[in-house]
């Protein structure tokens, strides 16, 4: 019994080595783990993505590619950017990495960009672009004006070369010319797309816009998906996992997803011992004040 | 609406800017503290309200009105109002860490440390930027992918300790409250991933049965007992910001930085 009593108060540098040992274990011995179930709305990422690409209209325009996020969060969306600019890149569409939140965000769509384009024969300037970053408290005041002038509103890439001279940029002037709209964030910067640019083209269906937040925030963004506001969401690591199942590649994603199932199956078992800590502490207890 | 120029007329113009921005300081610096508060407020007021007009007024056939070519410039203008905030941003941290460092105050080898990252990221930036070759590129790569990527990254994975520790106490059976939040957490955790996926794998993704396995259990969970909570958080939130707006709008706000002095 004294034993199970101390379940309940497990020191927490046990806690911290316990964790460590089971998401680093899977990287350095890698460790099968079954395919994950694809859940509906990363079904409906791949299928918008996919429905841009085969229609001859939209696969000409421009797929925005907003990475809003630092390094902080770059297991979550650092991988969501590479297994999405994959699929794009795969189906050769156009597009154009942003950030508006964080300076970091154009570095690190920019690093991912530079790995995979070798691998899929895309060019910078010719088949994508780096916008580049804007302040946050412009942001609306950008996105407004993209509505009717990108090149105008946005005005230099990241290199400072005018996007009226870039290849890529050839042909988009606003809202109408845009195919997607891919948000990978970890903080929240999804409303400016869905207020001031997602329903603004000339068709009267809306720019197709898509989520990539972290885990912790994917709950807060169900509502959007049901009133069809999004068209898809890949939840933070575990989505990245689904859409390289998706996209029938192992890339880091598919490495991780051991990492992932051991770190929860470490919580749970903790929170089971822990209550089995608890209830003998009470039993223990009752018995002390029976006798 | 303005065209983009270069050369002599180019310096012409940062001159003017440069002139202009001079007479706005000085004639703001004359003016009677206690006009200055109305001036700041009807400012305020007049640039909200050339969005709110843009917005509501009716537009033409090219679903433009007589205030839309404005957004561009103001959007541009916006931009670089918003990079000064960036120059004063470094110049009050390095006021504060400077004066550290002069008075060699407790933890200010910290503050010189604060420095060395600042200078050798922004240095090496700039020359990546307007001297491209393979040496600063790969400095520069040094000191962000290397550096600070690393050490971002570093500092945020320290939470999960934190979030195993917390989960690990507060988990409890308790009340039934508690038990119930517990039962949740534990569902949706089993259904984030493959391995609590592996679980109900046996049972058909079909139908009825479907309603078993554990991913759509976790997902049923999320959509329609977590959203519903949500819409009615962000509800409230809503209302809220938009009468936080109002009030920053018509300059009703008071508190910290809109009672002082100006």
């Amino acid at each position: 019994m004294g034993f199970l009593v101390r379940l309940q108060d497990i020191d927490r540098r046990v806690l911290y080595l316990l964790l460590a040992v089971a998401v680093s274990f899977p990287f350095l011995f890698p460790a099968p783990v079954p395919d994950p179930a694809i859940l509906p709305q990363t079904q409906s990422f791949f299928r918008t993505v996919e429905a841009v690409s085969a229609d001859p209209v939209r696969r000409d325009k421009l797929v925005i590619l907003s990475c809003n996020f630092s390094s902080s969060t770059s297991a979550e969306s650092l991988t969501q950017t590479e297994t999405v600019m994959r699929h794009l890149m795969k189906n050769k569409l156009k597009f154009a990495i942003f950030s508006f939140n964080d300076p970091q965000g154009r570095e690190l769509g920019q690093l991912i960009a530079n790995r995979l384009q070798d691998e899929y024969g895309y060019q910078y300037g010719r088949d994508y672009v780096n916008w580049g970053f804007r302040p946050p408290a412009a942001a609306v005041n950008t996105v407004k004006a993209m509505v009717r002038n990108i090149p105008e509103a946005i005005g230099t890439d990241a290199n400072g070369t005018r996007l009226v001279e870039i290849p890529v940029m050839r042909n988009i002037r606003g809202a109408n010319d845009l195919a997607a709209i891919i948000e990978i964030t970890g903080s929240n910067s999804l409303p400016v797309w869905l207020q001031y640019l997602q329903r603004t083209g000339a068709g009267a269906e809306p720019i197709p816009t898509l989520y990539c937040p972290t885990a912790v925030m994917a709950p807060e963004a169900f509502p959007l998906l049901k009133s069809g506001q999004l068209q898809g969401m890949l939840t933070g690591l575990k989505g990245a996992i689904e859409y390289e199942a998706l996209l029938n590649v192992r890339g880091f994603a598919t490495r991780a997803s051991a990492s992932l199932s051991y770190s929860h199956f470490l919580i749970l078992a903790l929170i089971v011992l822990g209550n089995l800590g608890t209830f003998a502490a009470r039993a223990q207890a009752r018995r002390g004040g029976a006798r | 609406m303005f065209r983009p120029v270069t050369g002599p007329t180019l310096w012409l113009y940062i001159l003017g800017a440069l002139a202009a921005s001079g007479v706005i300081f000085f004639v703001l610096q004359a003016i009677p503290s206690r006009l200055r508060k109305p001036l700041v407020a009807l400012i305020t007021f007049v640039a909200g309200l050339y969005y709110a007009t843009e917005f509501f007024w009716p537009v033409g056939a090219d679903g433009a009105n007589f205030l839309t070519p404005w957004i561009d410039p103001l959007a541009q203008m916006t931009q670089v109002l918003q990079a000064f905030a960036l120059g004063l941003g470094v110049y009050s941290l390095a006021s504060v860490h400077l004066r550290a460092v002069a008075r060699q105050r407790s933890g200010w080898g910290f503050s010189v440390v604060l420095f060395a990252g600042l200078f050798a990221i922004a240095l090496t930036g700039f020359l990546r930027e307007y001297r491209p070759n393979r040496f600063n590129e790969n400095v520069f790569n040094f000191f962000f992918v290397g550096g600070l990527q690393s050490l971002d990254a570093t500092m945020f994975s320290i939470i999960a300790f934190y979030i195993v520790s917390a989960a690990y106490r507060a988990f409890r059976v308790r009340s039934i409250e508690a038990t119930i939040l517990l039962t949740s957490a534990f569902v949706v955790m089993l259904g984030q991933v493959a391995l609590g996926q592996a679980l109900t794998n046996n049972i058909p993704n079909q139908q009825f049965a479907a309603n078993f396995r554990v991913e759509n259990i976790a997902n049923w969970i999320l959509t329609r007992v977590n959203s519903p909570a949500l819409l009615a958080v962000d509800f409230g939130l809503g209302i809220g910001g938009l009468a936080t707006a109002l009030r920053l709008w018509l300059s009703l706000e008071r508190g910290s930085y809109f009672d002082k002095e100006l």
